[in-house]
């Protein structure tokens, strides 16, 4: 009688720790949400700290679009050459390069086919911008301000 | 148990054997559909330059069979935890056949993409993201985590509840209960990691 009630017990237990482990899981993902949706990230700009490694001489009076690439992700190297393949009237289709450590060779730049080319040395796409999806477009105005971000292709 | 109660559970037993046999018959069919599916899904995507499609198939049927693993696993422990013991094997195998209202309900998304009329008449059954480009201003993971919300998924919702107070032997509105909360915990988690996965980059 008494090891039934025990074992009763310790399922009761076991169930009550496993929802209370659910709960705070569910609880500490939302803090997590907060924190991330509530930060003020800073806005997109051209220009330092962004590194320019190969400039654009292309008529760019309809703004500046960059495809935000991982020269390691084809999926964000097709976005690119989709893009570059349909130009728009003076708007200029290049790449800012991120999640790149170290100032890609010129092997990479060349594999990319497009201008202007940044690189994101400092990592401030991820870190201060908050972005985080490789192949999505950050449109720029004719004077470098920032527009918005397009979903990629 | 008495001479009336022993003949009850004589009739029941037959009942509960031919719907087990239903539900393995439906469980072989919902792993030959989403095989099919994965099939395709991996022609559109051209999954068949890298990874041969037989194996991406293969690994999306495997994924989904784990998912319900988990799912059946999941209220199987809480019952458990409850003094009530709901068979595992029977319920994964429902469960994994009662994926085939799911299967329908992008067999009807389908069918809204190719007859954009039918949208709004569809939409409250397979779910309300086949609203998503009448309603822009929704925020695109919200749709993610609760577009698939309509009447199909309150009957896999309903059936799913039922096959626990069918299978612990409880009245239906605890499963009923457990298995609602369930499906929104797990949606808003989705809704919040989505979020976090994206930042600030927008989606589709």
């Amino acid at each position: 009688m008494r090891s039934t009630i025990g074992t009763w017990w310790d399922r009761r237990l076991a169930g009550g720790v496993g929802g209370a482990l659910a709960g705070v899981a569910l609880a500490a993902l939302g803090w997590l949400w907060h924190l991330d949706r509530t930060r003020v990230w800073q806005t997109p700009g051209l220009g330092a700290p962004l590194v320019l490694v190969c400039a654009a001489t292309a008529d760019s009076s309809a703004g500046t679009w960059l495809v935000a690439v991982n020269p390691e992700c084809a999926h964000c190297l097709q976005a690119l050459a989709r893009l570059a393949a349909r130009p728009r009237r003076g708007l200029r289709v290049g790449a800012l390069i991120v999640d790149t450590p170290r100032r890609p060779g010129a092997a990479t730049l060349a594999a990319l086919r497009a201008a202007p080319l940044w690189w994101d040395a400092r990592g401030d796409w991820r870190r201060r911008w908050g972005h985080r999806i490789y192949g999505e477009v950050l449109c720029f105005d004719p004077r470098g301000r920032y527009v918005g971000t397009r979903f990629a292709e | 148990m008495n001479s009336s109660a022993a003949a009850l559970a004589a009739c029941a037993a037959p009942d509960h054997r031919r719907m087990h046999r239903m539900n393995i018959f439906l469980f072989l069919v919902a792993l030959a559909s989403w095989w099919e599916v994965g099939l395709r899904q991996g022609r559109e995507l051209g999954a068949g330059q890298h990874l041969n499609l037989a194996v991406a198939a293969s690994i999306m049927v495997l994924a989904r069979l784990a998912a319900s693993a988990v799912e059946a696993l999941a209220y199987t422990l809480w019952w458990r935890a409850r003094g009530a013991r709901l068979p595992y094997a029977r319920f994964l195998v429902a469960l994994v056949a009662l994926s085939l209202v799911d299967r329908f309900a992008q067999s009807l998304a389908a069918l809204a993409g190719r007859a954009p009329a039918l949208t709004p008449w569809l939409a409250p059954v397979a779910g309300l993201q086949l609203l998503k480009d009448r309603l822009p201003g929704v925020e695109p993971v919200l749709w993610v985590a609760f577009g698939s919300l309509g009447l199909l998924t309150l009957a896999r919702i309903a059936i799913t509840a039922w096959l626990q107070s069918v299978g612990a032997g409880r009245r239906l509105r605890g499963p009923l209960l457990v298995t609602t909360l369930a499906w929104l915990a797990t949606r808003v988690a989705l809704w919040w990691a989505m979020d976090l996965l994206r930042g600030m980059s927008p989606l589709r």
